[in-house]
């Protein structure tokens, strides 16, 4: 068992190797440079040696195998750089944002999880009947809903027609708030992200509960249990959760990792400061060290999501537990 | 779902895609106007000459919608089964050959499910261009390692179940047992995963027109929105005629493509 | 209030990379008007030189009462995230160096006519060769810490600016000779050359920062500290979530009209005018969008003041790669795009039509006689003549073998310039040129048609959309940025057009100082510009600025920049 860790480990670690020089390359790949940014204004009044000077400061003007090597070193020691455009250092600005985007991210997917349980097990318990036949249309009519468009709708609704809720941003700074007055105004900036959220992405999670519920429901074991005189309750918690709950957890982590950098739009929408409008923005400017910063972060947060639910497969299901046990038997 | 056995649902689904791609192969029979050609006056309201108005430089919305069905549904169909049948094919191999090649094809998921979406879309579209062909490759390209995720754990559930085992134990050969017990037990899985596929291209396409990633030359029902957000639609009652309908006709699409895919039988797993 | 350089590249860069700002993110100059009216009528005929400026306009409405009991606390959404807002950190021309000027102060200062009007300095006595510049400071202003601004401190931030570079400051200053501070308020420039330009892109540019707070700062740019002598002092800055500015009631010019400045970062178009329709702002520093400046109009609530704008909107021909290297199928091109038409449809007409000689009509410099044709008749003609003619009937021309089918590269995130991109090539379909339009993200497209913002590495495209912010128009003298065929001169001169006629204007107008010559070389530069066409100008894009008067009413239009600048917060004051 602790060879296997280990070897899951080494495979973790290729993959983070991978992605940290994917990192590096994809930025590098885009045509165009940072030097507007290097430069700030009057980037055209510079002479061809400034230019050079300019792109110098930042190690730019060495050849590429020298740059990656000295990314390498850093990284190792947890150095992100400094950010062309905001000079700052990298992980300072990450982790001024990763608050917000754990916050709508996080709570999110945690909410949306949440309802598509709870409304696939709704629907699984009345599997082909009206009630299951509604709650599907709705789950797939929600989940078809561009969620720039659900934003969108609600600002135009909610916040413009009739002003219940602010526009943009994550919190009103300047209000000095502390407390549970901080908590309400911080609650109230994240309803209409985090509703729009929720409602685009319930819907996975609830196709995916209930079809696994009502996989469990049919197979044998179930069909013991209620033999055996267990209430419907009982075997509802004790078995048909349980062995319903691996293609969930999956999607789970999918999606975190997904909602990590894929929050772009919304955090647009709604002007909120996360990690994912970061990143569109480092991208448009070329802004190499906050990429290569924010790509890492995600990447280390999407690893260890898989690695949680790798380690968690065996726990939630007995059988590949035991399929891996052979597996490591057999190598 | 199998043929002659069509639920309601599934007519529906059918009916409503075949209405789609109707509308969008008769395009020019059914629209009004050329969407490329300014009929009116910009924001002009609906009326008797423009049903859904006019856009920000007088082309006809309904027009516009008409023939967006084309694009759109080409993205989701296309980039979809490019990338449900790459994921298929990974997941299928991945969750049966736990040695090595399982190993590398989940290295390589791990890899595609860690690169950066938008940076990747970015950089693909500056090199190629930023035309509708490109985006079903990438979004392909993108995309195909959910699916295969997804599929390699319903067949790591399969491959542990009792039928399977005495299948090995009686000394059938992998290709065998995938094609006899594997692939039946995940088909319709790869069928709902084209059909989460298809609706998150389309979605995805819509996502990417609106941060200016996608391809503004064309008239897809991403691109509408597009410009609607981009001249303030939302802020006027402009969004009634011109942000509803391209709306409406995404999620009409991909409600038509999961009634399709839907199956009554418990057992076939959606997704 | 900008001076000239501010926006200038920076605009563009702007306009590049980040999009949506489209139309004029650094915005134009213009007169206030409260109706939109076009801006040629309403401009000057006549030709006021830049010494003699007109009279300041009077304020757009009346001056709030600065002794009201509630201290005003004014919300004006910025788009931009400005870092820590000291003259090495801010990022963008314009609202950047209009932010800085809150804090920091010139020793001139452009008034609403975009004039450069003494402030700090209390004049500026130059010597009869134009070497020598004697300036007199006032003996009243204090930084923020209480300390006097004195002479001390010019000499040292313009030589901080000489020995540090930056993209903005070093420039004006870096060949001056010697900078002497001999008492408190007295400051002696000499330059290498007499400088038409000196006024406004250092007098009135440049910042002033405090001695004893940068002594001995080696590394500006991570250099922590705002600290100026400004009508305001930066109280509070929350990366990508706003600014907090709180008046400084000992200002030298007077008591700021508003007690707090909050300006919340927000940089998607659409939210911006939501939160200022719902009221969560009181103003941005953006600029309406066309489609909504009559929503805004009707609604009494908000109050909209216009003027016409001074950033451009281009396309730019490659000069070097044939057959658009050759004036006539140029010109054959011009004549075919209805500029009027661009402006109404995309602009819902609130902009000017080009003139094909750069300037907007609206400057004192232009020559009213030059003026855009559209005729497509005679497009046709003159391809014909040049036998361009379609020779195998698929309905394209051909020049040299070759089909006339150029790629016209637009920026992707710019929905106006992507229709008028789609409208041009429509054009081009009736006099047989096959336009294909191709969007590209803003830093792909920079790399194609301006690689590392050095003319001097070439270019690789055939057509493009582009456009230039409203410095290059506010000073004239910069034309020659654009045409010049010597790269150390034509910094911005992207097409690589080449005359010897423009060079020879070009290198004149360096050397001249006499504001009459100087209007009649520019004018016979506007002449050549107008025929050999190495960019059909479009349109100039007018400013509208939405605001709640209920809140505060001093907004102040300034020629060059619309009306988020220093004067707009100094009710009653003028330079």
């Amino acid at each position: 068992m602790f060879r296997l860790i280990l070897a899951r480990l080494g495979q973790h670690l290729f993959v983070l190797w991978a992605a940290v020089t994917l990192n590096f390359a994809l930025p590098r790949l885009m045509p165009g440079n940072p030097l507007a940014l290097l430069a700030g204004e009057d980037v055209a009044s510079l002479t061809t040696i400034q230019r050079e000077a300019l792109m110098a400061t930042v190690g730019l003007d060495r050849p590429w195998p020298e740059q990656y090597g000295r990314y390498l070193e850093r990284l190792l020691v947890g150095d992100f750089g400094y950010s062309y455009q905001r000079n700052k250092p990298v992980i300072e600005i990450l982790l001024s944002r990763l608050p917000w985007t754990l916050l709508l991210a996080g709570t999110g997917q945690i909410l949306a999880t949440l309802v598509g349980l709870g409304l696939g097990a709704l629907a699984a318990q009345q599997a082909g009947r009206a009630g299951d036949m509604t709650l599907l249309g709705l789950a797939v009519f929600f989940e078809s809903l561009p969620a720039f468009w659900v934003g969108m709708l609600l600002i135009a609704v909610l916040a413009v027609q009739v002003p219940l809720f602010p526009t943009f941003g994550a919190v009103s700074p300047w209000e000095r708030e502390v407390g549970l007055a901080l908590a309400l105004d911080v609650a109230h900036h994240l309803a209409l992200p985090l509703l729009t959220l929720v409602m685009v992405s319930f819907s996975g999670t609830f196709l995916v509960a209930r079809s696994a519920l009502l996989t469990v429901l049919g197979e044998p074991f179930v069909v013991a249990a209620h033999a055996k005189g267990l209430s419907k309750r009982q075997v509802l918690f004790r078995h048909v959760f349980r062995n319903a709950l691996l293609p969930v957890v999956t999607v789970f982590a999918l999606n975190l990792a997904h909602a990590f950098g894929g929050a772009t739009v919304i955090e647009t929408v709604f002007s909120y400061p996360g990690i994912g409008r970061l990143i569109y923005e480092a991208v448009l400017n070329r802004d190499y060290p906050v990429l290569q910063g924010a790509f890492f972060m995600i990447t280390v947060i999407i690893i260890v999501a898989n690695i949680a639910v790798d380690a968690l497969y065996p726990w939630l299901d007995p059988r590949v537990r035991q399929a891996a046990m052979q597996a490591e038997g057999a190598a | 779902m199998r043929p002659g056995r069509l639920t309601t649902p599934n007519v529906a689904g059918l009916v409503l895609l075949a209405a789609l791609a109707l509308l969008a192969l008769a395009a020019e029979w059914v629209a009004p106007y050329d969407p490329a050609e300014r009929t009116g006056a910009p924001f002009e309201k609906p009326g008797p000459a423009h049903w859904l108005g006019t856009n920000d430089i007088g082309q006809d919305i309904l027009s516009e919608v008409i023939f967006g069905a084309r694009i759109s549904l080409q993205i989701g169909v296309l980039a979809a089964a490019l990338s449900v049948a790459l994921g298929t094919t990974v997941g299928l191999l991945a969750g049966f050959f736990r040695g090595a090649l399982g190993v590398v094809l989940m290295r390589l998921v791990d890899m595609v499910l860690v690169i950066p979406f938008a940076p990747l879309m970015i950089l693909l579209a500056a090199y190629l261009g930023q035309s509708v062909w490109n985006l079903i490759v990438v979004i392909g390209l993108v995309t195909w390692a959910r699916p295969a995720r997804v599929i390699r754990a319903q067949v790591l559930t399969l491959t542990g179940q009792e039928f399977v085992l005495a299948a090995r134990a009686l000394g059938a050969g992998p290709l065998r047992i995938i094609a006899t017990h594997i692939f039946p037990g995940i088909a319709s899985l790869a069928m709902a995963q084209f059909v989460l596929a298809a609706s998150s291209a389309i979605l995805v396409e819509a996502g990417l027109s609106f941060l200016g990633l996608g391809d503004p030359t064309q008239k897809s029902w991403g691109t509408i929105l597009f410009y609607a957000q981009a001249r303030n639609a939302f802020l006027s009652g402009a969004w009634v005629w011109w942000v509803l309908p391209p709306g409406l006709m995404i999620t009409a699409s991909v409600l038509a493509f999961a009634l399709v895919g839907h199956s009554p039988h418990p057992s076939a797993a959606r997704t | 209030m900008s001076t000239q350089p501010l926006c200038i590249s920076r605009k563009q860069v702007l306009n590049l990379l980040l999009t949506s700002a489209l139309l004029a993110a650094c915005s134009a100059p213009g007169q206030p008007t409260e109706p939109a009216e076009p801006a040629a009528t309403q401009a000057p005929a006549t030709a006021a030189v830049a010494t003699e400026a007109p009279p300041p306009l009077a304020t757009a409405t009346s001056v709030p009462p600065t002794a009201t009991a509630e201290p005003i606390s004014l919300r004006v959404a910025t788009i931009t995230d400005e870092t820590t807002l000291q003259p090495y950190t801010y990022v963008s021309g314009y609202p950047g160096w209009n932010m800085l000027s809150l804090v920091y102060d010139t020793l001139f200062i452009l008034d609403t006519n975009s004039q450069p009007k003494p402030w700090v300095a209390t004049g500026d006595q130059v010597s009869a060769d134009g070497l020598v510049h004697t300036l007199t400071l006032r003996d009243d202003v204090r930084w923020h810490d209480g300390q006097p601004l004195t002479s001390a401190d010019v000499k040292f931030a313009y030589e901080f600016y000489q020995a540090n570079n930056h993209g903005r400051w070093t420039l004006p200053v870096r060949d001056i000779v010697s900078i002497e501070a001999p008492d408190d308020t007295t400051v002696i420039i000499t330059l290498p050359a007499p400088d038409p330009s000196f006024p406004t892109r250092l007098l009135a540019d440049v910042p002033i920062i405090p001695r004893h707070v940068w002594e001995g700062v080696t590394d500006p740019k991570t250099f922590e500290n705002a600290l100026g002598s400004g009508p305001f002092l930066l109280a509070e800055y929350e990366p990508e979530q706003f600014y907090r500015f709180t008046a400084n009631p000992d200002y030298f010019a007077g008591k700021p009209g508003v007690a707090e400045l909050l300006m919340p970062i927000i940089k998607d178009p659409t939210t911006v005018f939501a939160a200022l329709k719902s009221g969560e702002i009181h103003a941005t520093t953006r600029e309406l969008a066309p489609e909504l400046v009559a929503e805004f109009k009707a609604d009494p609530t908000r109050r909209v003041l216009s003027g016409p704008g001074y950033a451009t909107t281009l396309l730019q021909f490659n000069n070097e790669r044939a057959p658009w290297d050759q004036a006539e199928v140029r010109q054959a091109v011009a004549l075919a795009i209805d500029t009027r038409m661009l402006v109404d449809t995309v602009l819902l007409g609130l902009g000017t039509p080009g003139n094909p000689g750069w300037l907007h009509p609206a400057q004192p410099f232009h020559d009213p006689a030059i003026a855009a044709t559209y005729d497509v008749e005679r497009a046709k003609t003159l391809l014909d003549e040049l036998g361009y003619t379609d020779t195998d009937g698929d309905g394209v021309r051909e020049a040299a073998g070759q089909p006339m089918a150029p790629v016209l590269l637009v920026q992707a995130n710019n929905p106006g310039r992507i229709r008028a991109a789609e409208l041009i090539a429509a054009a081009m379909q009736e006099i047989g040129i096959a336009v294909t339009v191709s969007a590209e993200e803003g830093t792909s497209l920079t790399a194609k048609v301006w690689p590392d913002f050095d003319v001097a590495k070439g270019r690789d495209f055939d057509w493009t959309m582009f456009g230039w912010s409203a410095p290059v128009q506010i000073d004239p003298l910069r034309m020659a940025t654009l045409v010049d065929s010597d790269v150390r001169y034509g910094t911005v001169n992207i097409g690589g057009y080449r005359s010897a006629e423009a060079d020879a204007l070009t290198a004149q107008l360096r050397v001249t100082t006499d504001p009459e010559a100087q209007i009649e070389l520019v004018r016979k530069l506007e002449a050549t510009i107008a025929r050999d066409l190495p960019f059909v100008m479009l349109w100039y894009a007018d400013l509208n600025y939405a605001f709640d008067p209920a809140v505060y009413d001093g907004w102040v239009f300034q020629m060059g920049q619309g009306v988020f600048n220093k004067l707009s917060f100094l009710p009653g004051v003028t330079p």
